[in-house]
C-alpha cells in the first residue's frame, strides 16, 4: 500500500470520526464560544478552529479524559487566544453584543419580570471577567462537573471552588445594586 | 446568590432563550471546517512525500555508501596492510614485477640449481614471489604466517665439540597458524638457505618444536640451523605448504 494511499485511509476514518463530533458538538461549542466572546462570527471561527485542532491532534487524545472533556478544553484554550489577541482587542462593538429584544409573546406582567430577570442575569454572567464567567458558564450553564473543569481549565479544584464563589458573590453584588450594570 | 439560586439553575434555558436563540452551527459551517482541513492535509501530503523520498533517498545512499566502504575500500586497506607487513604477494602482482626483478628471483631460486644439494628435486620448483628482509613476515597456504625473526651466526661450541672453519648461521623463524586446521612443517621441505653464489647450505640442527604440529592459533619460534660456508650474502628460503611458491628473506653477513 502506497504511503499516500495509507494516509487518506487514516484520513477517512478521522473523517468520520470528524463528522461525528461536529454533529454531536457543533452547535453547543459553538454558544460556548459565543459566551467567551460575545460576537457570534468569532464564535464560529473559534469553533472551526477548534474542530481543526481536533481532527490534527486527535492521535494525541490518550483518553485520560472524556471526549468532551478534551473537545472542550480545546475550545476554552482557543476563545481565551482569541481573547488574548491584537484583532479582538482592536474590536469595536458596535452597540450591544447581547440581544436586547425580548420574546412578545402572551405578555403577561409576571412572564415579563421573570424575563427581565432572565436577562438581567444572563447579562450580568456574559459582563463577569472571563475567569468567573468561563467557570460559571461550564458549571452551570454545561453541566459539568469541579472535577472536570479543573481538568479542563489546568486549575486545581479548590480554584474552580474558589472562582464559582466569587462569581456568584459578583452576580450577588450586581443584583443587590438592582441590576445596574454600570456600577460593575 | 448562591448556587440555588434558581436563576443560575435556570442559566442554561435562559440563556438559551434569550442570547443563544437558533442555530448557530450548520452544514455550511461543517464544509468551511472539512475544507479547511482538506487544504492542511493536502499540504501536510506535499511535505510528508518529499519529506519520505529525501529520506529514502539518504538512507539508500548511505546503504551503498556503507557497501561501497566495506566491500570496495576495506579490503583494498587490509590487502595493503598485509602486503606491507606479511607481503603478500598475489600471482597477478608477480607478474607485473620489474624484468629485473623476475630475472633476479629466477636466477637465486634454489630448486633450479644445477649445484645445488637440496632435498627438493623438483624440475620446475616453486615460484619466488617476494624477497624480504628479515623481520618481515609472509602469509601463505593454511593462512600459516611465517617471519624470519632474526639471523645469527651460532659459535660451533653449541653445536659441534670440533672447531670447524664452518660459519654456523642460525636463523629464528616464527610460525603463526591463523588458519582451522593443524599443519604439519617439515624444515627439510619449507627452508633453504643459499649463500652468495647460490649454493643451498645443509641444515644441521632443526629446533624439536617443528616436529609437532601447528595447531589453530597457535605461535612458535624456532631456530633452524645452518652449516654454511662463509659468504657475503645469504638468501632463506621458505617453501610454500602448496609447494608452488616460496619467498626469500635477504640478509648479509654482516647482519650476523
Amino acid at each position: 500500500m502506497s504511503l499516500k494511499r495509507e494516509l487518506d485511509d487514516t484520513y477517512l476514518d478521522d473523517h468520520e470520526w470528524l463528522n461525528q463530533i461536529m454533529n454531536l458538538y457543533g452547535e453547543e461549542l459553538t454558544r460556548i464560544a459565543y459566551l467567551y466572546l460575545k460576537e457570534w462570527n468569532l464564535a464560529e471561527d473559534a469553533v472551526q478552529e477548534t474542530f481543526v485542532k481536533c481532527f490534527q491532534k486527535r492521535a494525541q487524545f490518550r483518553g485520560d479524559s472524556s471526549q468532551k472533556t478534551w473537545i472542550y478544553t480545546i475550545l476554552t484554550n482557543t476563545c481565551k487566544d482569541f481573547l488574548k489577541s491584537a484583532f479582538y482587542k482592536k474590536i469595536v462593538f458596535l452597540g450591544s453584543p447581547h440581544q436586547k429584544s425580548f420574546p412578545a409573546t402572551e405578555s403577561a406582567e409576571n412572564l415579563a419580570i421573570i424575563r427581565e430577570r432572565e436577562y438581567l442575569i444572563c447579562q450580568c454572567v456574559l459582563a463577569l471577567p472571563v475567569k468567573y464567567r468561563e467557570v460559571i458558564i461550564l458549571f452551570y450553564y454545561n453541566s459539568f462537573t469541579i472535577k472536570e473543569i479543573s481538568n479542563m481549565l489546568r486549575i486545581s479544584e479548590a480554584a474552580v471552588r474558589v472562582r464559582l464563589n466569587r462569581g456568584r458573590g459578583k452576580l450577588e453584588k450586581i443584583f443587590t445594586q438592582g441590576g445596574n450594570l454600570d456600577e460593575w | 446568590m448562591n448556587g440555588d439560586t434558581p436563576e443560575l439553575k435556570n442559566l442554561k434555558e435562559a440563556m438559551d432563550k434569550i442570547f443563544l436563540k437558533g442555530n448557530h452551527f450548520s452544514e455550511v459551517h461543517k464544509k468551511i471546517i472539512i475544507r479547511r482541513i482538506q487544504t492542511s492535509h493536502a499540504r501536510k501530503l506535499d511535505s510528508i512525500i518529499p519529506k519520505v523520498f529525501i529520506f529514502s533517498l539518504s538512507i539508500l545512499f548511505m546503504i551503498v555508501s556503507s557497501v561501497f566502504t566495506y566491500q570496495v575500500i576495506a579490503p583494498n586497506i587490509s590487502s595493503d596492510n598485509a602486503l606491507e607487513n606479511e607481503h603478500i604477494v598475489p600471482q597477478e602482482k608477480v607478474e607485473t614485477k620489474t624484468q629485473d626483478q623476475q630475472e633476479d628471483t629466477q636466477t637465486v631460486s634454489p630448486s633450479n640449481d644445477s649445484n645445488t644439494n637440496s632435498n627438493s628435486e623438483t624440475k620446475t620448483g616453486p615460484k619466488t614471489l617476494a624477497a624480504l628482509s628479515i623481520g618481515k613476515s609472509v602469509k601463505g597456504t593454511g593462512d600459516l604466517v611465517t617471519e624470519v625473526v632474526a639471523v645469527r651466526e651460532v659459535p660451533t661450541s653449541e653445536i659441534q665439540t670440533e672447531q670447524t672453519e664452518e660459519v654456523l648461521v642460525g636463523v629464528t623463524i616464527r610460525l603463526e597458524n591463523r588458519g582451522n586446521e593443524n599443519l604439519s612443517i617439515s624444515a627439510n621441505k619449507t627452508m633453504k638457505l643459499a649463500n652468495a653464489e647460490n649454493e643451498l647450505q645443509p641444515i644441521i640442527k632443526i629446533d624439536k618444536t617443528l616436529e609437532n604440529t601447528l595447531e589453530p592459533g597457535q605461535n612458535i619460534q624456532v631456530e633452524i640451523v645452518f652449516d654454511t660456508s662463509s659468504s657475503e650474502k645469504y638468501k632463506f628460503y621458505f617453501v610454500d605448504l602448496s609447494g608452488e611458491q616460496q619467498t626469500v628473506w635477504l640478509f648479509d653477513y654482516k647482519d650476523l
